[in-house]
């Protein structure tokens, strides 16, 4: 996999936190090491974002290096089980 | 009967025996009775008989003396009248003399003077009643007479002639006898002397000289007609005597018979005596003997109620034990003997009792003495508890139900107590006490880790934003050009660090306010109330360390104001750090807990909690309010850190300090002793009433500790 991918462009950092206020702080932390990031209420909605970019049956978005920060305990699903439904989703076992 | 024990004598099996010997016993008594009976007739019949004989003896002699008299009497008529024809009397002299001699002799009935051809001379009749020969001429009375004459001719002496009844006017009549006194003249006969004489009253005479006043006397032919009887007594016929009086020609057969009759069936006083005593003694014996069968039955009676008793107090679990006015045993049960494991003669007479801890003798013989001088006042029927030493060694607790002995005068003998063997209950509370406790710790854990977590959770997400904003700050920092930009962004964050700093001390601040609210629980009340609430459960964890509680608190009690869930659990708290204490290390005769109450300040109560044990160590004094700080395997360490909020939270001040600066109120957490034990002290509020009552104490300054 190339480090940077054109399509895409720059390396993303997904947020997933139910707490807005942490959520805005480690965004702010990212954009002070100048890092893009993206925030999630909850993993519901990073679900829908899955949903509407990742064509079905492909398994190559993103293609950037990307990462994905997983708060534990939220309502609804947990960080633990959105991270095991992602896996699972790739292929990691 | 709900038990069996062992008869004492085979009752039901032995049927015939019981028969047997039941009639064996009904034999002997017979026996007893028939030889005393024969016994008494024998003595009956002997006496009897020697009784007749006597009497029969009597009447012999009496008749003897009869007769003997008799023929002496007679003789002296035969002489008197012989003396009439002395010296030849003229006709005239002997009429004179015959007179006299009839009138001397009332036997004399007749006197006549008759010549050889036994013609009457002179006759002179007695001047005694009627004249004789009157109803029957003499002439054909006189044939005796000639007989008599005839002999006495025929022997030259006087003979007498045979007796005949001269009956006399009015039917009465006289048996008479006559003398016939022959008369010589120069050898040759001349004629004769006739006297009559009356046979009943000759028998007059001798028996009036004789003693005989027993006895009938009587005259009687050899067929036994009597002829004649003198005396005014009648015979019973039963004790008869004859004797023959023999006169020259005749002779008399003369019978005495004894007043007396046969002998009553009880002849004398003696026998009735012996009758009478042998009939008690009879009497006596057969009492003896019922008395005798009543006390074998209650003997029996009793040795099978001895039985029962004795099944009674092997099969009880519960020891018995008997103590003399002493405090000497005198009685143990199978049951006390297992369960102190002595044998009974191990117990018996001892003093002390070596079932008594060996260290706390003294203790226990001061109690004893107490209660027992209780006891004679009466009313202790409610148990108490002590704690005994097995054979083997092993302390174990008893529960002692005491009660008086009372001998059968209603005096007081001693004392019976019956002691439980309590130890498997106290291992039982013991165990739920500390299962109890092991719940509660765990729930409190729960609790405490709830809470914990719970706060950590809420101060997490401001504490994590704020590090965020920190550390993107510094990176913004590290810039070496910074740009208004960054600055602005500097702001930003600073801000935001402010507001969520503030927000962690809102959680904060509503964590303090749910403590808060509790202060609405405070009521006023007596301290030793507070004490009281307590002490049952302080003395359950003290029982099992043998630790003795003491409280010492002046009456009336000082008040205090106090949240009573909150000021208990810290007076639990420490006393049980207490006795913990002293579990190790002390001696068990001084391991004793003091519960103290104090009001030094007008509006401060303290309330101490005191120890004997080795004392706190320097290190560990410093760390003793620290949270999560412990020294035992289980505890949670918030004890006494907890116990210090919530006195610090009514206003008060919780310190210690070893015993030794008991008086000071200062006491510094590192003063510690090393062996005088520790003083745990808190203070509490007066309520303001109080205060208000006390004017006095108004006027001094307010020092909060």
């Amino acid at each position: 996999m190339s480090p940077v991918s054109p399509r895409f462009g720059l390396p993303m950092v997904y947020l997933v936190d139910d707490e807005d206020v942490v959520r805005d702080a480690l965004a702010w932390l990212l954009r002070s090491r100048r890092l893009l990031s993206e925030g999630f209420a909850s993993a519901e909605a990073f679900e829908v974002l899955l949903d509407e970019r990742l064509p079905p049956g492909q398994h190559d978005w993103p293609t950037a290096p990307s990462c994905l920060l997983l708060d534990v305990r939220m309502p609804g699903m947990s960080g633990l089980g959105e991270c095991a439904a992602e896996h699972s989703r790739r292929g990691l076992g | 009967m709900p038990f069996s024990y062992r008869p004492l004598e085979s009752a039901a099996p032995g049927g015939p025996a019981v028969a047997r010997r039941i009639s064996r016993r009904w034999l002997l008594w017979g026996a007893l009775v028939v030889l005393l009976l024969v016994a008494q007739g024998l003595l009956l019949w002997l006496t009897l008989n020697y009784e007749s004989a006597r009497a029969q003896d009597q009447t012999d002699s009496a008749a003897e003396a009869a007769s003997t008299e008799m023929r002496r009497v007679v003789g002296r008529v035969q002489q008197s009248v012989q003396s009439l024809m002395w010296n030849d009397p003229s006709v005239a002299q002997w009429r004179a003399d015959a007179r006299d001699m009839l009138r001397q002799r009332r036997e004399l009935i007749r006197l006549e003077w008759r010549d050889a051809a036994m013609r009457p001379l002179q006759v002179e009749d007695t001047p005694f009643g009627p004249p004789p020969f009157r109803q029957i001429p003499r002439d054909q009375l006189d044939t005796e007479a000639h007989v008599a004459c005839a002999t006495a001719t025929r022997s030259g002496n006087p003979a007498y002639a045979r007796s005949y009844f001269m009956p006399l006017a009015g039917g009465l009549g006289h048996e008479v006898m006559d003398l016939c006194v022959p008369l010589q003249h120069d050898g040759q006969p001349s004629g004769y002397l006739l006297a009559s004489m009356s046979l009943g009253l000759l028998l007059e005479e001798a028996g009036r000289h004789g003693s005989t006043n027993q006895h009938e006397l009587s005259l009687v032919e050899a067929d036994g007609t009597r002829l004649a009887r003198a005396g005014a007594l009648h015979g019973a016929g039963v004790y008869q005597a004859t004797r023959l009086v023999d006169l020259p020609g005749h002779s008399l057969q003369l019978r005495a018979d004894a007043v007396r009759g046969r002998p009553g069936l009880i002849p004398n006083l003696a026998i009735a005596l012996v009758l009478g005593l042998s009939l008690v003694l009879l009497g006596l014996v057969v009492l003896l003997a019922r008395d005798m069968r009543r006390r074998s039955s209650a003997e029996r009676a009793l040795a099978e109620s001895l039985a029962l008793r004795r099944a009674m107090e092997d099969s009880l679990v519960t020891g018995l034990r008997a103590r003399d006015a002493d405090g000497r045993i005198t009685y143990v049960n199978p049951a006390f003997c297992a369960m102190t494991g002595y044998a009974a003669h191990e117990l018996v007479g001892q003093f002390p009792p070596p079932y008594w801890p060996r260290d706390r003798v003294e203790e226990y013989r001061a109690r004893q003495i107490s209660r027992l001088t209780l006891a004679q006042q009466g009313a202790m029927r409610e148990g108490f508890e002590t704690v005994f030493v097995r054979k083997n060694g092993e302390p174990f607790p008893v529960m002692i139900y005491e009660a008086p002995l009372l001998d059968r005068e209603g005096g007081h003998a001693g004392w019976m107590s019956a002691v439980l063997d309590v130890s498997a209950e106290r291992r039982m509370e013991e165990l739920s006490r500390q299962q109890q406790e092991r719940l509660q710790a765990t729930a409190r854990l729960a609790t405490v880790g709830e809470m914990a977590s719970l706060l950590s959770h809420e101060l997490n997400q401001p504490l994590a934003a704020i590090a965020s904003y920190a550390t993107g700050s510094l990176n913004l920092m590290a810039d070496p050009e910074p740009d208004t930009d960054t600055l602005g962004l500097l702001r930003q964050a600073t801000e935001r660090i402010a507001e969520q700093a503030e927000r962690a001390g809102r959680i904060i601040k509503s964590v303090h306010g749910f403590v808060r609210r509790r202060e609405q629980s405070r009521e006023a009340m007596a301290a030793d109330l507070l004490i009281d609430a307590v002490l049952p459960l302080i003395r359950l964890q003290a029982r099992k360390s043998g630790a003795r509680i003491e409280v010492d608190c002046p009456k009336p009690a000082p008040r205090v104001l106090a949240d009573r869930t909150m000021v208990e659990q810290v007076l639990l708290n420490l006393a049980r750090n207490g006795i913990q204490a002293m579990e190790t290390a002390t001696p068990l005769a001084q391991r004793v807990l003091t519960l103290r109450v104090r009001q030094h300040h007008p509006r401060w109560v303290e309330i101490a909690v005191i120890d004997a044990g080795p004392g706190i160590p320097p290190e560990v004094a410093k760390s003793v309010f620290t949270p999560f700080f412990t020294t035992r395997e289980e505890g949670m360490g918030l004890g006494l850190s907890l116990c210090r909020t919530v006195i610090e939270q009514h206003g008060g001040a919780l310190d210690f300090g070893p015993v030794a600066t008991a008086g000071g109120s200062t006491g510094t957490a590192t003063d510690s002793a090393t062996d005088s034990g520790t003083e745990f002290r808190f203070t509490l509020p007066v309520p303001d009433s109080t205060r208000r009552h006390t004017p006095a104490n108004a006027a001094t300054p307010d020092t909060t500790p």
